[in-house]
């Protein structure tokens, strides 16, 4: 995702889209992310900020089919509805579903609330779908596999992906996961894992192992679980709440966090208030490269010029060295 | 913490800068606007904002013609009653009378916080949902049958009179039982 979305570190990923096939191993909303981009129309793509070497590797993209492993079943789907959606509308990508659980899962639609209802029909709908149309990229979620090997080549290049097919059975909403001996080998020369978050442990900063998470209360980093609040210390996102939600939700998480920043400020429980310059010096003392909010404007208009004569909404600068020389 | 130096005060929400920016940050538009009501002495600037469009700021109506009463029933219980023009949008509306709803995603069908109750007897009255919205729908608590978001709820003639009420809680407000001071 940093690849496409022109994070700087990320920009020598080069990913290789030569091969027929690309396997996801994944069902979440990162997972179909990567699999939309790898598969949307070109024209779709060329009309975004997607990063430059990313469509320029699209652009010269092989696939023919995206396929999408989740080890369980239908019912246990983390993707959101929206997102599986996006498929459907794109021209050129044919979306199907694969599982052995189809009847299992028909069966007890009536006991399921609207939501999950809603997304499940969605994915029941594609399980036998409608004609793939010549030249479209095929896009599959298939049910009930488990990864076992990423297969290489005497150069490390990955030549393909091994999987171990799992029986789902019991009630398919707490069903029993059990591997059976069936195993596919999928040659591709792209394997893409999405599965999990795990959040970068800063040093000097509070983690709950459990939880996985920075323990925290309205924003307010705790020092453990319940625990005294470190004055001055925040913290927003998925590191507070766990992987969930859409960017929507993040925004409004990062805009609730800048509520509790504001509101300690106007109740002066923040002690060591110091003026925007002084802060910049004194990290730039310590060696850090620092880009102000004013100075981001500099870039920003630079990105969007660049990106006017491409028809994009901007272009994006991918190495640091060039963002400092614009600020 | 950092307090940034080039505060300009707060400044009424007529006059907010139109610096164009990403299409998400209505959100911060209207926390801004509690933000304005909790913490008047506060310097808060350069908050990015899209410009704003015309439907965004609805006018009163110009004559009986074109004039549609919709009710909105607050957390509170209480009712304000407001007089919209045909091809109002609901959302905008209110915003535009200080009613709290949220708007976060602009009305572009990728968030459910402006999520309302329809009264019964207007609910058959509104043109059906599209697959879109009742994507978004799905995420709102406590959806009930007569679940609509404001956002797609266009002022018409045939739902003069309309009634909604806001739900008990939204997807995104004061998540953490936070209760603003009342004003």
């Amino acid at each position: 995702v940093g690849w496409f979305n022109g994070v700087p570190e990320h920009r020598h990923l080069d990913p290789d889209l030569s091969g027929a096939s690309v396997a996801v191993v994944g069902h979440g909303n990162v997972a179909l992310d990567c699999a939309r981009i790898i598969s949307a129309p070109l024209p779709h793509l060329e009309k975004t900020d997607i990063s430059e070497h990313a469509l320029h590797r699209l652009q010269q993209r092989r696939t023919k089919n995206v396929s999408l492993f989740g080890r369980r079943g239908m019912l246990q789907f983390q993707g959101t509805i929206k997102e599986v959606r996006e498929f459907t509308k794109l021209s050129g990508v044919h979306l199907s579903v694969e599982s052995d659980n189809i009847a299992d899962v028909r069966a007890i639609m009536g006991s399921i609330p609207r939501p999950k209802k809603r997304l499940t029909d969605l994915l029941l709908k594609h399980s036998s779908p409608k004609q793939e149309q010549e030249g479209d990229i095929s896009v599959c979620l298939k049910f009930g596999w488990s990864p076992v090997e990423v297969q290489t080549d005497t150069q490390n290049k990955v030549t393909g992906l091994l999987l171990r097919k799992n029986l789902i059975s019991g009630d398919m909403l707490h069903p029993t996961i059990t591997p059976t001996e069936e195993t596919l080998e999928l040659p591709c020369t792209c394997v893409i894992t999405s599965i999990g978050y795990k959040v970068i442990k800063l040093p000097g900063v509070p983690f709950c192992e459990r939880t996985h998470r920075i323990p925290e209360h309205g924003s307010r980093v705790l020092e453990y679980p319940d625990g005294p609040i470190l004055p001055g210390l925040y913290t927003s996102g998925w590191a507070r709440r766990g992987s969930d939600g859409v960017i929507a939700t993040t925004i409004t998480d990062s805009a609730n966090t800048a509520y509790s920043i504001l509101e300690d400020l106007r109740e002066g429980r923040c002690s060591d208030v110091s003026e925007e310059e002084d802060m910049v010096s004194e990290l730039e003392q310590r060696g850090v490269k620092v880009v102000t909010f004013d100075q981001w404007n500099r870039v920003d208009k630079v990105e969007k010029e660049s990106g006017k004569a491409k028809g994009k909404p901007r272009e994006k600068l991918l190495d640091y060295d060039e963002i400092l020389k614009v600020k | 913490a950092v307090v940034s130096t080039q505060s300009t005060g707060v400044r009424s929400r007529g006059s907010l800068s139109d610096t164009i920016s990403s299409s998400r940050s209505s959100h911060f538009l209207s926390l801004f606007r509690i933000l304005q009501q909790h913490a008047p002495l506060l310097p808060v600037n350069h908050i990015h904002t899209t410009t704003f469009r015309a439907h965004e700021h609805p006018q009163p109506p110009s004559s009986p013609d074109e004039t549609v009463t919709i009710n909105y029933v607050l957390r509170d219980g209480t009712t304000r009653t407001i007089a919209g023009r045909t091809g109002d949008n609901a959302m905008y509306l209110a915003h535009s009378n200080d009613i709290e709803i949220e708007g976060a995603c602009e009305a572009s069908l990728a968030c459910c916080t402006c999520h309302v109750y329809v009264d019964h007897d207007y609910f058959d009255k509104l043109p059906e949902s599209t697959e879109d919205e009742e994507d978004m729908l799905d995420m709102a608590p406590e959806l009930q049958e007569n679940s609509r978001l404001s956002c797609q709820i266009i002022l018409s003639k045939e739902i003069d009179g309309i009634t909604v009420q806001l739900p008990r809680i939204t997807r995104n407000f004061y998540v953490d039982g936070h209760v603003p001071q009342p004003h």
